[in-house]
């Protein structure tokens, strides 16, 4: 404890009752004006400055939790160079109830934690210390500035305990930041641009002139490739090649392909090009995975999966509430059976699709190519033939072989790159693309590139990995199935107009915090043998490009490195208290609802859990031992029954006077045990 | 051979290593009542199986007191009685029963069967008749006892020389008494039947023989046989022509008689080449007795009482909670987990356990220092609500309801009479049957679960008695269905004015865990359990709904604190959760004809699954069982607790009242004036669910439907009325709705702090009211 803070509590007890601040006036805590709380948006604004005390920001952007994590040696962020940085983390923790509640702050170099601008906590002097302080009901302001050592990685956590919980980090719920945050705006475009020029793949026909030299981009996006031709006549149906190649946003609205020819021409080049690509044949057809798979079989799958939280069925250029993709014109765009091998291996010819691999079996893709072609109801105009020869004159010299090969074996990007020139024209061009490639980008899009390329472009050649996993849960639309900070998923908006509720599937909220990253790294490669929930019907897909920095940034979000986890030391005597407080009699019945290797779980009645032996492997200790103490403060929607109703007391007095704490590390120590 | 068993024991799941198996090890009395399963789908919903050490020659038999090795004892024999059909179910040798169920080895899905080898049985059809040897189903529905006119099950007798059930066919009495005789190393079944006098003949049906091709009779003896088998039976006594019926099933005849008449059958099974050793077994049965002297008492057989010393809880709070130390350690390794409990006039204390016991605890005084606990009845089925009536015990279990005769006042009841057993039942593991209580009139009344598969969704077979209160009359006669709906509900409550009032429990169809205030043919929320074709598509509203992560995920009973010296309790009713081991004060208000309110947590965590609660006012407390059976945070298997007032403040919300724009909460006690004229000391979240067929519901904003979560609500202003004890919080936007959470964090008038929640609903505010429809929450104005 730290004593010299009952004064603070005082003063801000005094201020509590009273309404916010006027601009100039010291901040009270409490209500916002409504102007303010309208212009709130989850998270804190984390700002980075050259000096403490600059007014400018180097760059800022917006994080869930009050977290930082910075390895040795790496950018902060893509924008800023690596090595010792301050960074200001701001905001608002919004409180439902006045009352009291502890702050413990851990991390390395030098931290303050400032709360309703008072200085409550500072590190290294307050290490292992924690301090109670009054919060009023509403928003209190709080604010972490940190100047990160010389060597070494860098890392912040803020933590905080109410009556009832122990410490825990401060949850993203009741964190909040202004989203009209000038700086948070101006950075935002920059970091937008970044990633369309990464994601638009404009590296592949431009190169970006750095403060010295052409800078050569890194960052996963730019090194990844548009899908490979190999075998597109077996694949691909003619008709729908040529109206795709003739303009993508009309068979997708959202497609990142640009339509690449113009003019009087453009109809019979695409036939062409289309003429060209069909013509492309490997091997025999691509055979039948199963015989006369049934759309039904399909269409049950495809509930069960959750296919159409996703995607539609219906018209692309109507408009869809939930932002999904149509899958209208799938049945006009695959060949016979080659959709059925596409859902098998998404990632085949395109590694980094957002489409996930379901790790379907043969008859279950058949089934799901049977399902959507009775579903996909596009038609598409019979075109004329083209001329193969001349397409494939046309793939190169239109820019399309700058993105995509057409052999296995071939790499793609040999070419003499442009460089960027004039910011108006060809494919930046507000209007007339002339005969350079439309993005169909929208103004703020178009705004954001600009505003990217104005910086000198040496982020694209930095990644961190807390950010790449940010976008990527963006991109890969994570939350289409999995609840995040207490929003609901798209799955619950699509099965809520069938009445339906989505199964129970587990929060993304603490996943930074709760598994080890080589853990969640082989999850999200594909690579565990055995699912971790197996009574879920719904099947957590693969995305193997994306597998190893996505899990360890979820880490850093959170403020973990991806090996950190301080676990106690392996003792052999708690292991035997904790094998006791496993059964009925005498213990916490955990065996009712976990299995522990291959014995199943007695009578797991709704509420089936994790496997005690993966349990072991999963999780972090720290995230354990909160996960004990108050499972329903970590997941609202768990089940996992509550053995500490005060935070902290079982009621198994028998073992250590019922402390929950060391009788939960006694079954840590137990599980560890566990023959994997 | 030993290194089998260590290779066996390997292989066993961690579980059997892990704990020893209470089931297994317990005595359960010479009999045991429950839902059986034999071969080939032969099923007796309501049965009661005896057991016989019947050892011959050879036998290594385990001792006695070993009971727990009763299934692999090849000296036990078992019969199985049908308390529905009035049958033996069937007859086999070399151990007792399997402890398949969710009482013993916690299995979902499957009863309990024969552990050893089945030696004959019978189809599953009436056991008796009268006028002529018409032995088929009678009933419409196969579900629930036979038309009283056919027979009747009346009851159970424990005598010194075995069991006798008590039945009628048709206007007859009938004892009849199982034992088995052994002779040349072939075990017989033995029944002893004697019948009160009548003018009809009357059919007993006495075994079957699967495919039987071959029968061979002499009247008094009687052979069927198969390919494989073979069923010898003889009859001594009875009327004059008393003799078995012609044809291929063994049925006995019994002409009428003017006199009461005594019968003995006995009845070999076994392979076809051994009949011969029956026949000559059967031979030696003996002659039949009169059984009427030994019903009318029985010796004591749970001699051996348990003392055990409770524990005074602190006197630092309003509410002081005493434990009742449970014997958990006691002769008959009984099971204790406690699912009854009421009072004798004297105090003494009747508990009755999941497991088929009812113990009776004496000593119940200010210190505690010494509880005597008794067996007082065993072999219930799943005996889950317990009632005293003029001193004598009624216990609802799964099958019946059983009154509890003690004849010759030793302390153990000798007759288990039937007192009701028209509750149809199924073979489902999970349709519990709940709780017992009486209202002022004297009428009985409990509750029923409907039939959740195994893993928790869904229904197995449903019929039109799952999920419904009942009402039985106060002479057992009569059984009604007061309202349906209801999913499993462990706990009730009926009020000093005959209010009736249930809990429920989340899952399919139950969003999540109510109150529901029982209004006489309503519906509470499982529309399959209404046995219509047109299912209803709104439900009745509860009186308060129950966040199953904070408040209740499992519920007990309810109980009215009817003395008047219990401090701000007194009047109150309280509300139990089983899976979060704590008590609620129920506040309650009527708006235009419509219960609501909410809860606030009254103690601390219990450490049972607290589910039985009975207001004792002459000892002026509340005194509650508890136990762990199914989920829960308990970590006790039993728990027998006192509440007590001690005169202290409580601090509690006592009520709640709704009206537009304004939300009254009344506490025990006054508060301090500066911090409940406070609004930012409360906060005030709201959201509602969604009654659909899933699972459960979502808490879903009130704001939009589509999105889960809590919504604000505004407290614009808080005033205390001038006598400190009633905050009234202006919100602008009250409305209906199905779930609110009102924190406050206040000091009373004397500074201690006063935190806590009160958890309630809004069914009615104003004009305007709350609707629960299939799959949305509907407010509309009413006129």
């Amino acid at each position: 404890m730290v004593r010299p803070f009952a004064s603070v509590l005082v003063a801000l007890a005094l201020c509590s009752a009273a309404p916010s601040s006027q601009p100039g006036e010291p901040f009270k805590p409490g209500k916002l004006p409504p102007a303010e709380v309208a212009a709130l948006a989850p998270g804190l604004t984390l700002r980075f400055y050259a000096k403490p005390d600059n007014k400018t920001p180097l760059d800022a952007r917006r994080v869930r939790l009050a977290a930082l994590h910075v390895p040795a040696d790496s950018p902060p962020t893509p924008f800023i160079a690596p090595g010792p940085f301050h960074a200001k983390l701001t905001g608002y923790l919004k409180n439902p109830l006045k009352g009291d509640y502890s702050f413990k702050l851990v991390g390395t170099g030098a931290i303050t934690l400032k709360v309703n601008d008072k200085t409550i906590l500072t590190l290294p002097a307050d290490t292992d210390k924690s301090v109670e302080i009054e919060l009023t009901k509403n928003y209190n302001k709080i604010e972490i500035a940190c100047m990160s050592s010389a060597k070494g990685d860098a890392t912040v956590r803020l933590y905080w305990a109410g009556e009832k919980f122990d410490f825990e980090p401060v949850p993203p719920d009741v964190l909040y930041s202004r989203h009209d945050d000038a700086d948070l705006v101006e950075k935002s475009a920059v970091r937008e641009g970044r990633n369309l020029f990464a994601n638009l793949h404009c590296a592949k026909c431009h190169t970006f002139q750095g403060p010295e030299k052409s800078i050569v981009p890194t960052i996963p996006e730019c090194t990844s490739h548009a899908p490979h031709l190999d075998n597109a006549g077996r694949r691909f149906q003619y008709d729908w090649l040529v109206a795709w190649i003739l303009n993508p946003r009309a068979l997708r609205p959202e497609a990142t392909m640009p339509s690449v020819l113009s003019g009087p021409e453009a109809e019979k080049q695409a036939a062409d090009i289309a003429a060209f690509l069909v013509s492309l044949k490997s091997g025999d057809a691509l055979p039948a995975t199963v015989p006369n798979p049934k759309a039904a079989d399909g269409r049950a799958l495809a509930k069960r999966l959750g296919c159409n939280t996703c995607h539609r069925p219906d018209d692309p250029q109507k408009k869809d509430e939930l932002g999904r993709l149509s899958h209208f014109f799938t049945a006009a765009k695959y060949a016979p059976d080659a959709l059925g091998h596409y859902l098998k291996l998404p990632h085949r010819r395109h590694a980094w699709t957002r489409m996930p691999d379901f790790k379907l079996s043969d008859a279950e893709a058949a089934q799901l190519e049977a399902h959507l072609r009775d579903q996909s109801k596009g038609v598409l105009p019979a075109r004329p033939k083209g001329d193969a020869a001349r397409g494939e004159i046309l793939f190169e010299k239109t820019g399309c072989a700058r993105c995509h090969t057409t052999r296995p074996d071939k790499q793609t990007a040999l070419y003499q790159l442009e460089r960027l020139r004039a910011l108006n024209k060809g494919c930046l061009a507000p209007k007339d693309h002339g005969k350079g490639p439309d993005f169909g980008l929208h103004a703020d899009q178009r705004n954001a590139l600009l505003a990217f390329l104005k910086t000198d472009g040496i982020s694209l050649t930095r990644e961190t990995p807390a950010e790449f996993s940010l976008r990527q849960v963006n991109t890969l639309q994570c939350n289409s199935c999995h609840r995040r900070d207490g929003e609901s998923t798209r799955w619950h908006a699509v099965l809520e107009d069938e009445g339906k509720e989505p199964e129970k599937l587990p929060s993304l909220t603490w996943i930074g915090e709760k598994l080890q990253p080589g853990w969640t790294k082989k999850m999200l490669a594909g690579e565990h043998d055995q699912r971790a929930r197996p009574w879920i019907k719904a099947r957590m897909p693969a995305f193997p490009a994306r597998a190893d920095m996505l899990a360890v940034g979820m880490s850093h979000e959170h403020g973990f490195g991806a090996l950190e986890d301080e676990r106690p030391k392996h003792d052999a005597k708690l292991a035997a208290i904790g094998e006791k407080l496993i059964p009925q009699q005498g213990g916490f019945n955990c065996i009712n609802c976990h299995a522990i290797g291959k014995t199943p779980p007695i009578a797991p009645f709704e509420a089936p859990g994790i496997n005690l032996v993966d349990a072991a492997l999963r999780l972090r200790y720290h995230y354990y031992q909160r996960w004990m103490l108050t499972p329903d403060r970590v997941d609202v929607s768990m089940r996992m029954p509550v053995f500490a109703t005060d935070g902290k007391m079982t009621q198994i007095r028998e073992v250590f006077d019922g402390d929950a704490r060391r009788q939960f590390d006694a079954l840590w120590h137990y599980i560890q045990t566990l023959p994997k | 051979m030993k290194r089998l068993i260590a290779a066996v024991l390997l292989a066993l799941p961690v579980a059997a290593s892990l704990s020893a198996a209470p089931y297994d090890e317990m005595d359960y009395g010479p009999f045991l009542s429950h839902t059986f399963q034999l071969p080939n789908g032969n099923t007796t919903l309501r049965g009661i199986a005896v057991a016989f050490d019947a050892p011959i020659d050879g036998d290594v038999v385990t001792p006695p007191a070993g009971k727990g090795k009763l299934p692999n004892n090849p000296a036990k024999c078992g019969v199985i009685f049908d308390t529905e059909l009035l049958r033996y179910s069937g007859f086999w040798s070399g151990g007792f029963i399997t402890w398949n169920g969710v009482v013993f080895n916690g299995s979902h899905g499957g009863n309990p069967g024969p552990a050893g080898k089945l030696l004959f049985a019978t189809n599953m059809t009436t056991g008796v008749a009268t006028g002529q040897a018409k032995l088929v189903d009678p009933r419409d529905y196969p579900h629930g006892p036979m038309a009283r006119q056919i027979g009747r099950y009346k009851g159970l007798h424990r005598t010194d020389k075995g069991v006798i059930f008590s039945y009628t066919i048709g206007d007859t009495q009938v004892l009849d008494m199982p034992s088995v005789a052994v002779h040349n190393k072939q075990r017989v079944l033995v029944r002893t039947i004697n019948l009160s006098p009548s003018k009809e003949p009357r059919f007993l049906l006495v075994a079957d023989l699967p495919k039987a091709n071959t029968e061979a009779d002499a009247g008094s003896m009687m052979m069927l046989q198969n390919d494989q088998d073979a069923i010898v039976a003889k009859v001594i006594g009875g009327s004059a022509g008393t003799a078995f019926a012609k044809g291929m099933r063994i049925v006995l005849e019994v002409p009428a008689n003017a006199e009461p008449v005594q019968i003995r059958v006995g009845v070999w099974g076994g392979a076809k080449k051994d009949s011969e050793l029956g026949a000559i077994a059967i031979e030696k049965i003996g002659k039949p007795d009169d059984l009427t002297p030994l019903t009318k008492e029985a010796k004591a057989r749970f001699t051996e009482t348990v003392t055990t010393q409770g524990k005074l809880g602190d006197d630092k709070g309003a509410y002081a909670v005493d434990s009742l130390t449970p014997p958990f350690k006691n002769s008959y390794k009984s099971w204790l987990r406690f699912g009854g409990i009421d009072f004798f006039a004297d105090g003494r204390a009747a508990i009755s356990t999941w497991s088929g016991d009812v113990w009776v605890v004496s000593g119940i005084d200010d210190k505690l220092e010494k509880l005597t606990w008794k067996r007082y009845a065993a072999g219930l089925f799943h005996a889950l609500g317990l009632k005293i009536v003029d001193d004598q015990v009624y216990v609802l279990g799964r099958d019946q309801i059983t009154r509890l005769h003690d004849l010759n006042g030793d302390g153990e009841a000798d007759f288990y009479e039937c007192f009701n057993n028209e509750a149809m039942i199924t073979t489902n593991f999970h349709e519990f049957t709940f709780d017992l209580h009486t209202d002022p009139e004297g009428n009985f009344y409990f509750i029923k679960g409907g039939p959740v598969r195994p893993g928790g969704r869904g229904w197995d077979k449903v019929t039109p008695h799952h999920g419904c209160v009942f009402k039985v009359s106060k002479d057992g006669s009569k059984l009604e269905v007061v309202a349906r709906g209801f999913r499993a509900p462990n706990g009730m409550g009926v009020g000093p004015n005959g209010e009736i009032t249930t809990g429920d429990n989340e899952g399919t169809w139950t969003p999540t865990c109510p109150i529901n205030w029982i209004k006489p043919g309503g519906f509470y929320g499982v529309p399959d359990f209404v046995p219509s074709k047109e299912k209803p598509k709104i439900r009745e509203n509860p009186l308060c709904w129950l966040p199953h992560n904070e408040v209740d995920n499992s519920n007990g009973s309810q109980v009215w604190i009817t003395g008047k010296n219990f401090g701000p309790l007194s009047g109150q009713l309280l509300h139990a959760s089983y899976g979060k081991c704590r008590l609620y004060n129920v506040l309650k208000e009527e708006v235009t004809g419509q219960m609501q309110g909410g809860v606030t947590p009254i103690l601390p965590t219990f450490d049972s699954g607290i589910s039985r609660l009975r207001f004792n006012d002459k000892a002026n407390a509340l005194f509650i069982t508890g136990l762990r059976g199914w989920q829960t945070t308990a970590q006790k298997d039993a728990g027998f607790y006192r509440v007590r007032y001690t005169g202290k403040k409580a601090n509690l919300p006592v009520d709640l009242k709704v009206t537009p724009g304004q939300l009254a909460i009344t506490f025990s006690d006054p508060l301090d004036r500066k911090s409940a004229g406070d609004a930012d000391n409360f906060n005030i979240e709201q959201w509602n669910y969604r009654w659909t067929e899933n699972y459960g519901s979502p808490q879903i904003k009130v704001s939009d439907p589509k999105k889960q979560g809590h919504d604000p609500v505004e407290v614009e202003g808080a005033t205390l009325s001038p006598d400190g004890k009633t905050v009234t919080l202006s919100i602008a936007k009250l409305r209906p709705v199905m779930q609110m959470k009102i924190q406050y964090n206040l000091k009373a008038a004397d500074g201690a702090a006063v935190k806590s929640a009160i958890w309630n609903t809004i069914n009615v505010v104003g004009n305007q009211r709350g609707e629960v429809h299939v799959g949305e929450y509907r407010v509309v104005q009413s006129k």
